[in-house]
């Protein structure tokens, strides 16, 4: 077997048993590895709907094909489960290098079942798998968990107090990495698991070494020459969005009432850049480096992502990037999603002014924030609310109509009234409110290139295209920030010129046409490696028939896979929606068209998917996609 | 005087986030970034993504509008990602 281990092992923290758990070759080719081979573990692991917080649900982390074969960006590591917040699959992706370290360690993937008695971290080196007793390091933070494991050159996973407090959007942390979203680290904590170490010397044997080494050089030139991977993110993060973002109208400002904020200068990529910038840093066999080391508060810690200064920063209207750095540090610390807390903040933000939570929070005013953080961990006062999420603290305080979140996820920092595609992907992702599980189409709509926001025409067929590639790169092991050189660079570079006016003027025409090849995947039955790598790279390292098509049919097989857990989960077709806020309200009081037009978009986005009317997979597109047999 | 203002890297290259002008023309405006700023590239001024008083501006009629006092230009780097 090339590219994998071959290896799956089944922890069960009840009894601290430790399985082999069979997966055949075929489904290795079938799912790759990542989120989609982690959906079809819980898919087969359960029969009906399982409560997150329970000794039921399993955790699966999972590697893929490209982890450890030096590709580049494919460092990172999947954690799914069923997920504290939404009640659905999450699956939540983490750069870093514990990725690398799991599959050294012999492992394609781990499973954790059960309940251990007591706190627990698994080590797992060269195959070898023990269950630690771990009461030393219950109620510390992540940075100190992570020192008093030791074992350098190990690779390491923890949670904070959040997660051993059970707060619904607990983060597990890898080194300086979140795999933030959804409360996979509560679900660590209610099995009492504090971490997870791994490390070993296994190698993984690949198809065609040559080959792949000299595809490597060619899609590392190319990830350099580009102006997105080569000099917008290396030069300013995705903090560098703020801007542009502002004046598009797409960043989340006052709980998303606006898309624009005043001070959005003081909380920019530039300013991080200007002010705080120390050095760029990023994963094992990166070549982008978008991560930030900045120096605030006396301190040199990570610097904060665009999602981070965007629902700490304008969406709460703090124009105070110190103290946005210091709160992702704290948020990091105790393990907490600073997506899901910004946004949470800013709905309870909403509820104060508008007199239905005297919580003593105010917009503008962040002084309360940090001693929030640490409330919010422990359970304590009016952070045990706060730890429930915006969709809960709804259910109790009323304010649905601008609570933002989708099946229970808040959205991330971009606004989508601006951006209808990316309207379309938030209400259809499977994770829920999430940008990259969208879709992310918000890249063609304003931020890479420059399709109208405002148009729904084409947006479908967008829509599923990207979220199935998205799906499939994950699934392969890269980062989807390898995905942005896709774009050709003419057209990002350019938007001035002429002919980059009229194609991207003419793109949401092509829709249809897109929608047409996606369900006829034969069609891309070939390898354009200057395009997308990714599935040459696949089928170097495993020696799979992978091609462009064969690719983004995994992908999509991931992505109505998911579905399929979901729907078993309890999710209707009536959960694929938007607050009322992003749906009636205008963004703009002088642009009737600025709300998010779903009514427009989500019927032909079911058609192209082949779901029914009530967003479920036909049995044509479960057999198409050899799904079927596993129902 | 009207405000221009700088974002991604057309401000690294520029080495200043703002500066003031009196009123005239955008393409006039270009030019005089230009000449008193060699160090920026040409082309990359050239193809930026224009925004008048936080509107988006397109084409190559926009180069005609005049700025007048109070007025904000905004020059961004025609990428962004993340």
């Amino acid at each position: 077997m090339f590219g994998f281990n071959g290896k799956i092992a089944k922890i069960n923290l009840t009894d601290g048993t430790v399985q082999n758990y069979p997966m055949t070759e075929e489904s290795y080719e079938l799912y790759l590895g990542g989120k989609t081979l982690a959906a079809k573990i819980i898919y087969d692991a359960f029969k009906d709907k399982v409560e997150a917080l329970s000794d039921e649900n399993i955790l699966v982390i999972t590697t893929s094909p490209l982890t450890g074969s030096t590709s580049p960006c494919s460092s990172r590591f999947n954690i799914s489960t069923i997920s504290p917040l939404t009640g659905l699959l999450i699956s939540s992706n983490c750069g870093g290098s514990f990725g690398l370290h799991l599959k050294k360690a012999g492992y394609d993937a781990i499973i954790i079942s059960g309940k251990s008695p007591e706190a627990v971290i698994i080590d797992i080196e060269n195959q070898e798998i023990s269950v630690k007793c771990a009461k030393h390091l219950w109620g510390k933070n992540t940075s100190e968990t992570q020192e008093l494991l030791g074992a350098k050159n190990r690779g390491k996973l923890v949670i904070g107090i959040a997660g051993e407090h059970l707060v619904r959007y607990a983060a597990v942390i890898s080194e300086e990495r979140a795999a933030g979203r959804g409360g996979v680290g509560a679900v660590f904590g209610y099995k009492n698991l504090k971490g997870i170490i791994a490390s070993g010397k296994a190698t993984t044997e690949m198809f065609d070494k040559e080959t792949f080494k000299k595809h490597n050089v060619k899609w590392i030139k190319q990830l350099k020459a580009h102006p997105l991977t080569g000099r917008q993110l290396p030069m300013y993060g995705t903090a560098g969005l703020v801007s542009m973002m502002n004046y598009r109208n797409l960043l989340a400002t006052k709980n998303y009432s606006s898309g624009q904020f005043e001070d959005f200068e003081k909380i920019s990529g530039e300013t991080l850049a200007e002010d705080h910038l120390i050095k760029n840093k990023g994963c094992v066999t990166c070549p982008i480096q978008c991560g930030r080391q900045v120096e605030a508060f006396g301190k040199v810690v990570k610097g904060p992502e665009l999602e981070t200064l965007g629902l700490l920063g304008s969406n709460l209207l703090n124009n105070d990037m110190e103290s946005i750095i210091r709160l992702n540090h704290l948020c990091d610390e105790y393990g907490i999603d600073t997506i899901t807390f910004g946004s949470t903040i800013g709905f309870a933000m909403e509820l104060s002014e508008k007199g239905m939570w005297d919580n003593g929070l105010k917009f503008g005013d962040s002084t309360l924030l940090e001693i929030l953080v640490e409330k919010t961990s422990k359970r304590e006062g009016i952070g045990n609310e706060l730890a429930e999420g915006t969709k809960r603290l709804s259910e109790k305080f009323g304010g649905k109509d601008f609570a933002i979140h989708v099946k229970g996820l808040e959205t991330a920092a971009y606004e989508p009234r601006a951006a209808q595609g990316m309207g379309l992907g938030y209400a259809t992702s499977n994770r829920g409110g999430c940008h990259l599980n969208g879709g992310y189409l918000v890249v063609l709509e304003g931020l890479g290139l420059n399709v109208s926001g405002k148009t729904t025409r084409g947006k479908a067929a967008y829509t599923i295209m990207f979220q199935d590639m998205m799906e499939a790169v994950s699934s392969a092991g890269s980062c989807l920030f390898t995905t942005y050189a896709m774009l050709p660079s003419f057209l990002v570079e350019k938007p001035n010129n002429n002919m980059v006016r009229f194609i991207n003027g003419a793109i949401p025409l092509f829709g249809g046409l897109v929608g047409f090849i996606k369900n006829k995947p034969w069609l891309m039955h070939f390898n354009l490696a200057s395009v997308l790598p990714h599935p040459y790279s696949v089928r170097l390292v495993t020696g799979y028939k992978m091609t462009i098509g064969s690719f983004l049919e995994t992908g999509e097989r991931g992505y109505n896979l998911e579905r399929i857990v979901n729907i078993r989960q309890g999710l209707k077709g009536a959960d694929d929606t938007l607050p009322k806020r992003l749906l009636k309200e205008l963004q703009r009081s002088d642009d009737p068209n600025s709300i998010v037009k779903l009514d427009e978009m989500l019927g032909t986005y079911y058609k192209i998917r082949g779901w029914d009317k009530d967003g479920v997979p036909t049995q044509k597109t479960l057999r198409r996609l050899k799904l079927m047999k596993d129902r | 005087m009207f405000e221009i203002r700088f974002f991604g890297w057309i401000r690294n290259e520029i080495g200043i986030p703002k500066l003031l002008m009196s009123e005239r023309t955008v393409i006039e405006a270009l030019e005089e970034i230009i000449k008193s700023y060699p160090q920026i590239d040409k082309s990359h001024l050239m193809q930026s993504v224009l925004f008048i008083n936080k509107k988006p501006v397109v084409g190559k009629q926009i180069l005609t509008i005049t700025l007048k006092a109070g007025d904000e230009l905004a020059i961004l780097s025609p990428v962004s990602g993340g």
